[in-house]
């Protein structure tokens, strides 16, 4: 009886001890904070899942890097356009999908306003005349060098436009993506204090 | 006859004192125009600097000089510097305006790092194509002695173009800057 009582404590313990351990999993963990910024657990979850669905798996590491800069960026897209996403959206794929959009919205707001100087856009327009021909026709194919063997026809080459130009000085931003992104996002970090919680 | 001497004398110091004036007025002239004239040395144009000479051959008989002086002697320092490896932040300084705003520098660097080094024993030029008023294609092979001693070549299509009258150099690798381009 005595050895029964025993088992039965012991038994009781194990059972209460997995229950509060379980309980303890299904709260929704802290990933990072800072001043007015929190990343939760779930939120990480979603964007894993939702770049899972195209193909990319990384490391938790990256993971909560990647997330932190969807969450931020998005949040500053969200305070330019002057909108908020519902308090009492779950993080579904729809939540995920939204928040990733908004944060490339914001990244392509950085690019757009990276600057770009006069002479820079000269020497991409002037360096690369095939890419401007007025007919379409580029002879440029992945991992080859361009040969021209005859001089072009000025009249052919579009001029360089204030459109044209914007198109250029994207085309050298987008080249310039990543440190644009990180340069923001170790600013946005900064400015929101925000830290990983180990 | 004392006052003979001491007129002498005046006029002897005053001969010495307007002597010394002299030689200061004229110092007062010519030095500034001295430190002017090493100070135009001092900001000497490109153009006038010492230039790397290479042997150029060229292998169509049509070409009998290069279309500018300006792109001969940016060129010849470029190729110069590019098989010395060094000072890179000078080859940088040539690459088109474009590039440096696309291409990190320390990127540049490593790239250069792993570029083939030795002395460039000729440059045999096929012809210069004016691609557009600004443009040169210059399609070329580099001879150059390897770090062995053996002679080895480098063919490559050169680009050259011209931003606010000076010459820039085009570097397009697919392997090393797919992106650029």
């Amino acid at each position: 009886m005595n050895n029964f009582k025993v088992f039965f404590f012991i038994f009781l313990f194990f059972g209460l001890f997995s229950v509060q351990t379980g309980f303890a999993e299904n709260e929704d963990r802290v990933v990072a904070r800072g001043k007015d910024f929190v990343m939760t657990q779930d939120f990480v979850r979603a964007i894993e899942n939702y770049y899972a669905k195209q193909g990319h798996y990384t490391r938790w590491e990256f993971l909560v890097d990647a997330s932190l800069r969807v969450k931020l960026f998005a949040n500053e897209e969200l305070s330019i356009i002057s909108a908020q996403l519902p308090d009492d959206m779950e993080y579904g794929p729809d939540y995920a999908s939204r928040m990733v959009k908004l944060s490339e919205d914001y990244i392509f707001r950085l690019i757009s306003a990276h600057p770009v100087d006069d002479r820079t856009v000269l020497s991409y327009y002037r360096s690369y005349p095939e890419k401007f021909l007025e007919n379409g026709q580029s002879p440029r194919t992945p991992f080859q060098v361009t040969r021209i063997d005859e001089p072009l026809d000025p009249d052919k080459i579009a001029p360089l436009s204030d459109e044209l130009a914007g198109l250029i000085r994207l085309r050298i931003g987008a080249n310039n993506r990543r440190e644009i992104v990180n340069e923001e996002l170790e600013r946005l970090k900064e400015k929101y204090g925000v830290e990983i919680v180990k | 006859m004392i006052r003979d001497f001491v007129k002498d004398m005046n006029r002897k110091i005053y001969l010495k004192s307007l002597y010394k004036k002299s030689i200061l007025i004229l110092m007062a002239v010519i030095f500034p125009v001295l430190i002017s004239g090493c100070a135009r040395f001092a900001h000497l144009p490109e153009k006038d600097a010492p230039v790397a000479q290479l042997d150029f051959v060229y292998l169509s008989p049509e070409i009998e000089e290069w279309p500018d002086k300006k792109l001969r002697n940016t060129f010849s320092d470029y190729w110069y510097k590019r098989f010395t490896g060094k000072p890179s932040e000078e080859i940088f300084n040539v690459e088109a305006p474009h590039f440096q705003e696309m291409v990190n520098f320390s990127r540049y660097d490593a790239y250069l790092n792993n570029f083939p080094k030795g002395e460039i024993l000729r440059i045999e030029i096929a012809y210069f194509i004016p691609v557009t008023e600004y443009l040169y294609e210059i399609p070329m092979t580099i001879v150059f002695q390897g770090p062995r001693g053996q002679e080895q070549k480098m063919s490559v299509r050169d680009r050259w173009v011209m931003v606010e009258e000076q010459w820039y150099h085009v570097l397009r690798d697919p392997l090393a800057f797919p992106k650029i381009g």
